[in-house]
């Protein structure tokens, strides 16, 4: 699906008037009356970003921000707001939105707003796509290697892998090749990296002295 | 000559008898006289009013002990003195009691005023006055009576409890331009949102290309900067009108409750409404901001007392319970009156919703505002009988 703008606005006027600009702006917008309409349509393989007022009756802009959270969709959302009070804003961007906006906002600070909110939504997918390759790939390695993998992630050396495994260098270094073709990494800077957003490590150990 | 003296003799004892009655009928008024002193001056001992007499050289005759008390002078040290001398008075309160003086003297009676005494140590009683005066035979005036009431701590009470309910005035109006404010800024705020975007959608399409004249794309530039101007007006207002950051400690909700109930005594005495208290004293502390929680009782209890008298009761009972419902504080308040109909509960609480013919309508609203500002609820039960709740979170 293409990456698009969800508005949810309860005031119609407003809701043609926000598709309008994006749609203007070449982006492809969908319209929502209300919080529950767009919770009960809303799938979790949508992209793009929600355009959320705050206050509409039924179901709030933050209910909604919280109902999405449990089920765990992370469109990143931009608060309209047609009377802003502090802990409302302070709340909504505790929970993670990108942008809390007075209305009227100008067009280009929203525009803006918008555009940052859809680059989260589209580097959070790379990332995710990058893991789950990672992952797949992953599933492809022998026991053997992928305890390799883990000492490797860490920065052991290969002499200190063939020490703590009881197998010898040589075989490390096979071991090795095999592992980089198969995730297709180059460095050992990236086998960390992928380690450590696969959650295979947590974090690498600092570096060793000598 | 025998008889002449017989005759004398006799005389004499009749005299001597008619004395004997006549000194027994004396001693007999005289008891009665001192009987009656004695029970004036019990009375005048006991009494708790100030009593002080004076001649009409300002001679002090008379100092009961309430006197005493208020002044820290015993009645011997008094007796005798000229009033001016014991030094009683503020320097700033002479001349109005000179002038009361004065009237008494001329054979004014009744005469009524407030002043201080200064006692001994420093202590100011602020005492309720009441004076007259006692005549002579002749007409002229004898004595100068002032019978005074200590009203330090009654006055003191009453300054307090005005200053409160004026504060809550103040609260109210303040509330009302916020409430106002946020409704304004509601209301306008989506159209303007809407007029920005459609303007500003024009512009996306001009720049994008779209074949539009000059003229018309500044025009609608200017249509956008409008609408922004406009925005920043209305958010300016509510920013200023909104309320100022307010402090949550641990209160005694049911305190919170009573004090409310002081301050609209004088309207529930007016309107002869009972305020009756069903309060469940083991509630402990709620979080909430005491002026706040106070004035959503007050509107609520003000509102009861109202309904009562402008369904054309004579009187009336509104109830004040407390309790704890599903881990919150509650608090009901019930009414005699007529209750609301059906279909009204959720509307009263809408800005502008009012039944009352001099209403503005924002009581209501109000406190529904500052209930959920607290992360509690408020609703009201259709039905005979006004019933309103509201919740508050506890403290810790």
């Amino acid at each position: 699906m293409t990456p698009t703008v969800f508005v949810v606005d309860d005031d119609a006027s407003v809701r043609d008037a926000l598709a309008q600009l994006l749609a203007a702006a070449g982006l492809s917008v969908r319209s929502f009356a209300s919080g529950g309409a767009f919770l009960q349509e809303c799938a979790p393989d949508w992209r793009g970003c929600i355009l959320l007022d705050v206050a509409m009756p039924g179901m709030s802009g933050p209910a909604l921000q919280e109902a999405l959270a449990a089920r765990a969709i992370r469109l990143p959302i931009v608060f309209l707001t047609a009377h802003g009070t502090v802990p409302t804003v302070v709340q909504a961007m505790k929970a993670g939105a990108v942008e809390f906006l007075q209305k009227p906002a100008a067009g280009p600070v929203l525009l803006d707003a918008v555009r940052r909110a859809l680059t989260i939504d589209a580097e959070r997918r790379a990332q995710d796509t990058a893991q789950a390759q990672i992952l797949g790939r992953l599933g492809t390695l022998t026991r053997r290697e992928r305890d390799v993998v883990a000492l490797a992630a860490r920065g052991r050396s290969n002499k200190e892998i063939a020490r703590q495994l009881g197998i010898s260098h040589r075989t490390v270094e096979i071991h090795r090749g095999r592992i980089m073709r198969k995730l297709d990494l180059a460095t050992s800077f990236e086998l960390t990296a992928a380690a450590v957003a696969c959650g295979l490590i947590e974090t690498p150990d600092p570096p060793r002295a000598g | 000559m025998r008889e002449m003296a017989a005759d004398r003799e006799h005389r004499v004892d009749e005299r001597t008898l008619a004395l004997q009655a006549e000194v027994e009928q004396r001693q007999r008024a005289e008891d009665r006289l001192r009987a009656e002193h004695e029970f004036l001056t019990a009375v005048l001992d006991t009494a708790d009013a100030l009593v002080v007499v004076l001649d009409p050289d300002a001679r002090i005759v008379r100092f009961n002990p309430a006197c005493e008390r208020a002044s820290g002078y015993r009645a011997e040290e008094a007796a005798g003195k000229s009033f001016w001398d014991l030094g009683l008075l503020e320097p700033a309160e002479l001349d109005g009691v000179h002038t009361v003086f004065e009237r008494l003297r001329a054979g004014e009676s009744k005469v009524r005023w407030e002043n201080h005494w200064i006692d001994r140590d420093g202590g100011r009683h602020l005492i309720a006055w009441s004076n007259t005066v006692v005549h002579d035979a002749r007409g002229e005036v004898s004595h100068l009576l002032g019978t005074g009431i200590d009203i330090t701590e009654q006055r003191a009470a009453e300054d307090k409890l005005r200053i409160r309910t004026e504060e809550l005035a103040h609260l109210h109006r303040r509330y009302t331009a916020s409430e106002l404010a946020a409704m304004i800024a509601h209301e306008l705020n989506q159209p303007l949102a809407a007029i920005s975007s459609y303007a500003e959608a024009c512009l996306q399409w001009a720049s994008a290309g779209a074949q539009l004249p000059e003229h018309i794309v500044r025009t609608v530039e200017k249509i956008a900067a409008e609408a922004l101007r406009a925005g920043r007006f209305v958010n300016g207002l509510q920013r200023l009108t909104a309320k100022a950051g307010v402090e949550v400690q641990a209160e005694d909700l049911n305190a919170l409750v009573r004090g409310a109930c002081e301050v609209v005594a004088p309207l529930a005495r007016r309107a002869k409404v009972r305020i009756l208290f069903g309060l469940d004293e083991r509630l402990v502390s709620v979080q909430c901001s005491a002026i706040q929680i106070e004035h959503v009782v007050v509107n609520l209890v003000r509102n009861a007392i109202e309904a009562i008298s402008s369904a054309g009761l004579n009187d009336g009972e509104v109830m004040l319970t407390t309790r704890v419902a599903e881990g919150m504080a509650e608090v009901t308040v019930t009414d005699s009156g007529p209750g609301i109909e059906p279909g009204q509960a959720e509307k009263v609480f809408e800005p502008f919703f009012t039944t009352k013919a001099e209403g503005v309508g924002m009581g209501l609203a109000i406190c529904r505002t500052l209930i959920e500002a607290h992360g509690g609820r408020i609703w009201a039960h259709p039905g005979h009988g006004g019933k309103f709740h509201f919740t508050l979170p506890f403290a810790s």
